[in-house]
């Protein structure tokens, strides 16, 4: 029910981005086209460019650096977070592939249960985007892409003493060093707006579908860094300050 | 002037509502999370009845109190009647449980049976948001049998069937019980 609702919710908010982004993609374009007449006459609305008119562009059309300010803020503010940066290269733009690597953490202590979770390490992802978008020149994109994800970590719980209901002896309930290794797959959809000559600002969503997770002598991790809590699958979102280099 | 100018341009305006779109995407699925713990975190034993001879489930008609051996007063299933299977808990401290299985009839008949469960404590975490539990995973199990004549109805063999010991409601372990009462 719940992930029914969270799918209605972002395809709702899918449909308003493209909403706006396609008409600015659109209006960009005309603005880049070269004059074809003498004087040109004003037009409104979104206008027909024929294909030619947009610039081609090289196989290696550069590389671009992005952080992710969405991991930040929750590594800052909830019970997880990460902290991670891209490597991508622009192939005539259209094709961008890209590696990803962070650093996952959670140190958090849940209110009613008592139960703590700690664990920080890397992360990896490698995938490849594809850009949507009518110009691939103009520095505005709409990516769709695929990402395959993998951590391996060490994590600890501990926990209030166990009580045996019957015989009411305690026991204890702290484990340290624990060993995880998650491998996952990611859909990704996002939107990127040129902001300022190398300067782009874009969003991504990110369904995560677990592979694999290997379980402790305990059961499963509760965070898996790079991937968030460990369920079969989960919903992301990452916000990205992007710099061509 | 021309920052003015800029500020109201449809261009910024229209990158100033992508920012604000960006905003609520990446907060947005954030924010939603499903918690889906067990209600009670104290796993049990479910064991099954049967009949020696059919093999086929048996509605016991005794009574049956099962007590932990090596304890005073502790009721484990008290006087339990016309049941076909029942959940015991097992103790986090001992990896060898004493059960002491009493049966008993309306005539004032009654034997004890005793079960001998050797199990390893596992530990189990589900999530923070879960409270933490102990699993128990079976090794093997013995019986002893008293004579039919102190009371109809005793142990005939036990066995096994599963030997995780936690939240599934599976049957962990076969009864089997031997009886003098005439079958139709």
């Amino acid at each position: 029910m719940t992930t029914s609702k969270i799918s209605r919710f972002i395809f709702a908010l899918l449909l308003c981005g493209l909403s706006v982004c396609l008409p600015a993609e659109a209006q960009n374009v005309h603005a880049e086209a070269p004059d074809t007449t003498a004087k040109p006459t004003p037009v409104r609305g979104i206008q027909y460019v024929p294909d030619a008119t947009y610039k081609a562009m090289p196989l290696f059309a550069g590389l671009s650096l992005s952080v992710d300010l969405a991991g930040a803020l929750m590594a800052t503010v909830t019970a997880y977070g990460q902290y991670e940066a891209a490597l991508r290269a622009n192939l005539k733009g259209r094709f961008f592939p890209v590696v990803e690597a962070g650093w996952g953490l959670s140190d958090h202590t849940h209110e009613t249960t008592d139960l703590h979770y700690k664990t920080a390490a890397p992360f990896f992802r490698i995938g490849c985007d594809y850009n949507f978008a009518r110009d691939a020149a103009s520095g505005n994109r709409i990516l769709g892409g695929l990402r395959y994800g993998f951590s391996s970590f060490d994590y600890d719980v501990s926990g209030p003493d166990l009580t045996d209901p019957i015989w009411g002896t305690s026991h204890a309930y702290r484990f340290t060093g624990l060993s995880g290794c998650n491998h996952w797959a990611e859909v990704c959809f996002g939107l990127e707006a040129k902001i300022w000559r190398f300067f782009h600002l874009g969003w991504s969503v990110r369904y995560r579908l677990r592979l694999s997770d290997k379980k402790s002598e305990i059961g499963s991790p509760w965070y898996v860094p790079g991937y968030g809590r460990n369920d079969s699958h989960v919903l992301s979102g990452t916000f990205n300050l992007v710099f061509d280099i | 002037m021309q920052l003015k100018r800029r500020l109201l341009s449809p261009n910024f305006l229209r990158r100033l509502g992508l920012l604000a779109l960006i905003a609520g995407m990446t907060l947005g699925p954030v924010a939603c999370t499903s918690i889906d713990c067990p209600l009670d975190n104290v796993v049990a034993l479910k064991c099954g009845l049967y009949d020696n001879a059919t093999g086929s489930s048996l509605n016991l008609s005794q009574t049956l109190t099962v007590r932990a051996g090596g304890a005073k007063d502790t009721i484990l299933l008290n006087a339990a009647s016309g049941i076909s299977d029942f959940l015991l808990p097992l103790r986090y401290g001992s990896e060898c449980d004493t059960l002491l299985f009493e049966f008993s009839d309306e005539t004032g008949r009654a034997a004890t049976d005793t079960v001998f469960l050797s199990h390893r404590v596992m530990p189990h975490f589900e999530s923070i948001d879960c409270p933490a539990a102990m699993f128990h995973e079976l090794g093997g199990a013995r019986h002893t049998s008293h004579a039919l004549s102190l009371m109809p109805l005793t142990i005939d063999s036990v066995a096994v069937v599963r030997k995780t010991v936690n939240y599934d409601d599976i049957e962990n372990l076969k009864i089997y019980l031997r009886s003098t009462a005439v079958r139709p």
